[in-house]
């Protein structure tokens, strides 16, 4: 019995001072956060413009969001949004407008590094144009995508595409489009017969894709090849503005 | 006595001869000259001893420059040193009690995340947005066909309205889903939310968009009339075609056309050519009888 009280209150003991050292470490977090949130309006006031500018620091920031388990990109009304937001939502309106120009010549499918090269330069207006690298637009598109599921990442072979166009590719359009940007440095094109030897498809296979990415914009068709007809893969095609 | 001499007054020579010959004073006239070459104030040893030390002096001169220099040129020090206390601080809070702890850190984060702006909270801003949406795009939709807008468009079009000052792609989504809220309750904000197709695209439309889409129709129905006037036969457009007539992206083309077709005005095709719409002729008044076969 003796036993069971003193177990008893050991126990007793022991959640007081758990208790007390949780509301301890408590009080001391809300010292550091109040610090940290000075600090932080601090930083905001006096390097904004640079975090802006410079990729090096975004990734640094973003870092320590990471830690903080903070988006700093899921809210304008807030420190975080003011800090980063303005800067990736100036790009992702960039994105957009690439997108829809070159829509015409690509159908929607354009790589990664073409959209930077485009982004680019319409940033070289400006007087002092930051740096933008591919990870700045992985987070633009991925920002874009809560609002707009037509805006997303895709991987075709070893390259990242954006798709703009509100379809999805199933994996034959993926893997074709795939087998003909693996062609390079040759021309992005093969006939059906082609593709079907390369890809060990029946041809009525490659010929459904052929037609649903066809109707897509996404390949054009030569039909002087003085054989049979070639399809081209148009988001691959360099194609000057 | 005669080293000071003969620094002092070098034309004179005998003097010079004595330095000269005199190790003594040879010696002592060289460490006066280092003295004097490297302009220490006091020498603790003389020639290469004292060349080094004063290379020492300015390697740790440079160093501690680079390191004041490389403290004030990392911005992120102080953040990032607050950030690791209390990062650890709550480590520590979760081994104590996990799920309190988290719920304690959490509260804490959305608390340093918040700003002290005109708006009380998320739900205030959205509401704020909300209204600000309808008020900037009402006056541009009204002057498109169909009197509808893709989000995304909405939202490239409402940030460059607001120059400097751009909002998130979530905050835009809120504000939208706001918009689909008050229409649903019978508040009159001029927008209304919409979805379009089987793959129910969203679009923004004017909440009185009859004028809109009669425009639109009239636009699609006087080409394909003037198509079949060519040559007697019933003609068809596309999305790309109706983009082309209407100047509206080719998605907006499309839902435009899905509105035409839900008001009967075009009926679709889907064959060889795709997905195509064709005047709906079941609706003319000629069809009551036979049609003529030769029309099609």
């Amino acid at each position: 019995m003796s036993d069971l009280r003193r177990k008893r209150r050991l126990a007793a003991v022991r959640k007081a001072k758990l208790a007390t050292h949780h509301e301890e470490s408590l009080n001391q977090m809300q010292e550091l956060k109040k610090e940290f949130q000075h600090n932080l309006a601090e930083f905001a006031a006096k390097y904004g413009q640079k975090v802006q500018r410079s990729a090096s620091m975004r990734q640094q920031f973003f870092k320590m969001c990471a830690d903080l388990k903070v988006d700093p990109l899921a809210t304008s009304n807030s420190v975080f949004g003011r800090l980063l937001g303005t800067f990736y939502y100036r790009l992702g309106i960039q994105i957009v407008d690439v997108c829809v120009a070159t829509r015409p010549n690509n159908g929607g499918l354009i790589p990664v590094p073409e959209l930077l090269k485009h982004v680019r330069a319409r940033y070289t207006l400006m007087s002092n144009p930051p740096q933008i690298e591919a990870d700045d637009v992985e987070k633009a598109i991925a920002k874009l995508g809560d609002l707009a599921s037509e805006y997303k990442l895709q991987r075709i072979g070893s390259t990242l595409y954006v798709l703009s166009v509100p379809t999805d590719l199933s994996a034959d359009h993926s893997a074709l489009l795939s087998h003909l940007s693996s062609l390079s440095p040759s021309p992005p094109c093969a006939s059906v017969m082609e593709m079907s030897r390369a890809l060990g498809w029946a041809p009525e296979r490659v010929v459904h894709s052929v037609d649903a990415l066809e109707q897509l914009c996404m390949l054009i068709v030569d039909e002087q090849t003085g054989g049979e007809p070639e399809y081209w893969a148009t988001a691959l095609l360099d194609v000057e503005e | 006595m005669y080293v000071e001499e003969a620094v002092r007054d070098r034309s004179s020579l005998s003097k010079v001869k004595l330095v000269l010959t005199d190790e003594k004073a040879a010696t002592a006239l060289l460490s006066h000259i280092d003295t004097a070459i490297l302009g220490a104030a006091q020498a603790t040893s003389s020639g290469l001893g004292r060349l080094k030390q004063v290379d020492k002096a300015r390697q740790r001169d440079r160093q501690s420059t680079l390191d004041a220099a490389f403290e004030k040129g990392n911005e992120f020090t102080g953040l990032e040193e607050n950030l690791e206390k209390l990062v650890a601080l709550a480590a520590k809070l979760k081994g104590l009690s996990s799920s309190e702890a988290e719920s304690d850190f959490a509260t804490m984060v959305t608390e340093i995340d918040t700003v002290a702006t005109v708006h009380k909270g998320q739900k205030d801003y959205e509401q704020h947005l909300a209204e600000d949406v309808c008020r900037v795009l009402v006056p541009r939709l009204n002057t498109t066909p169909g009197g509808m807008t893709t989000l995304i468009e909405a939202y490239a079009l409402y940030n460059r309205a607001r120059a400097g000052d751009l909002i998130s792609p979530t905050d835009f989504k809120g504000a939208v889903a706001l918009i689909k809220s008050a229409e649903a309750s019978g508040q009159a904000l001029g927008l209304v939310h919409r979805s379009v197709g089987k793959g129910g695209l969203t679009v923004l439309q004017l909440r009185d968009a009859a004028t809109a889409e009669s425009d639109a129709a009239s636009a699609v129905l006087e080409r394909l009339a003037e198509m079949e006037d060519r040559d007697s036969r019933l003609h068809y457009v596309t999305a790309v075609d109706v983009a082309q007539i209407l100047s509206l992206s080719v998605p907006l083309a499309d839902c435009v056309l899905l509105r035409l077709e839900e008001a009967c005005t075009v009926c679709r095709d889907e064959g060889p050519n795709g997905l195509v719409f064709y005047r709906n002729v079941f609706m003319d008044e000629a069809f009551a009888g036979d049609y003529p076969t030769s029309r099609l």
